[in-house]
């Protein structure tokens, strides 16, 4: 099989149905064994706990530490909240995006197995649930009506009459922005891994042993990032969205870079 | 023809992201040589702008396969 042949599948093969209409696909399976291992590893960490570490606990705690002394310097004082959510995704995402490159590119003819993360369907329920979960906060933190007046601002117009106008407009834009974050968070994941395997299907195919590997070390670094960026995204929006009004302007300059970069409108609003 | 079209979305699509990033990568480095101490802070928004940054060039990206596949 050469370069010419390579055919790009955006769905992943169907490998069997459990019943008719109800397909079981590569990128479930690998997903399924993503589960597995993490729950085995959790399961494993708690059942050996003890009050001085060794080992494997060790190594657990100085990874978790790690990243939650990170995690704190984007999510402040709500980061210790919102951690366990925040780590699943991490945790997830990079061991799909780390299984992919283990073992999907031998089976990639044979179409057996992909990263989870290859797959739109997945990249797309990880978004969603990470949509869900920081309007929550957010409807948390203001109240239902007080977010919705957030969007649809018509305390403003009341208010301020025709002056209110803009910021009722503002509000609609907000609207936009908020639909736009999973959006984004779903392409950019499924895009990168995507484009990752599809890279080095294309190097494996050029050359034989010893030239695919700065590909490979560059899809790890590659996987480990879109892991952190997904996960610190998913932190900065929940950030955002729970952030009351009094604390608003400590937390606005570490928020205005992704401010300004994920909804031009968001910044003259504050 | 959507072979051509898919090369075209691609190339200019990824051309504007690439200066981008590399805009925020040099202004990073910048900044960290003149306050090294507030180096993991400055990655930390580099890494964060970098990916919205490469966001756009991901869109062109899906679209050239979408083109690909028709």
């Amino acid at each position: 099989m050469g370069v010419s042949d390579l055919e790009v599948h955006l769905a992943p093969k169907t490998v069997f149905e459990i019943m008719p209409g109800v397909p079981v696909t590569n990128t479930m399976i690998t997903m399924w064994v993503v589960m597995t291992i993490l729950i085995g590893l959790a399961l494993a960490f708690r059942y050996t706990m003890k009050y001085l570490p060794s080992g494997y606990q060790n190594v657990v705690e100085w990874a978790l530490g790690g990243l939650y002394n990170f995690m704190e310097q984007v999510g402040g004082k709500s980061a210790k909240k919102h951690f366990p959510i925040f780590i699943t995704f991490f945790l997830t995402i990079l061991f799909s995006n780390w299984l992919g490159i283990a073992m999907g590119i031998v089976a990639e003819e044979a179409g057996f197995l992909r990263a989870p993360t290859s797959d739109l369907n997945s990249t797309i329920a990880l978004a969603l649930t990470a949509f869900l979960y920081f309007e929550y906060q957010g409807f948390k933190a203001h109240g239902v009506f007080g977010y919705i007046g957030h969007f649809i601002n018509i305390k403003a117009l009341i208010k301020n009459g025709p002056m209110g106008l803009i910021d009722f407009f503002v509000g609609l834009l907000h609207i936009i922005s908020e639909l736009v974050r999973p959006t984004a968070l779903a392409l950019r994941l499924f895009g990168n891994i995507f484009g990752g395997e599809i890279v080095l299907t294309v190097a494996f195919l050029l050359f034989n042993a010893v030239l695919p590997l700065p590909f490979m070390m560059l899809e790890v670094i590659i996987g480990l990032i879109q892991a952190f960026v997904f996960s610190m995204l998913f932190l900065t929006f929940t950030a955002l969205n729970s952030a009351h009004e009094e604390g608003h302007e400590e937390d606005h300059k570490e928020e205005s870079v992704h401010d300004i970069a994920a909804n031009p409108a968001h910044a003259h609003a504050h | 023809m959507s072979t051509i079209a898919a090369a075209i979305a691609i190339a200019l699509g990824v051309f504007m992201p690439a200066f981008a990033i590399g805009r925020i990568g040099a202004q990073a480095v910048e900044s960290i040589a003149r306050q090294p101490e507030a180096t993991s802070k400055i990655q930390l928004n580099m890494i964060l702008a970098a990916a919205f940054a490469e966001g756009l060039g991901i869109f062109s990206f899906v679209i050239a396969i979408l083109i690909l596949n028709k």
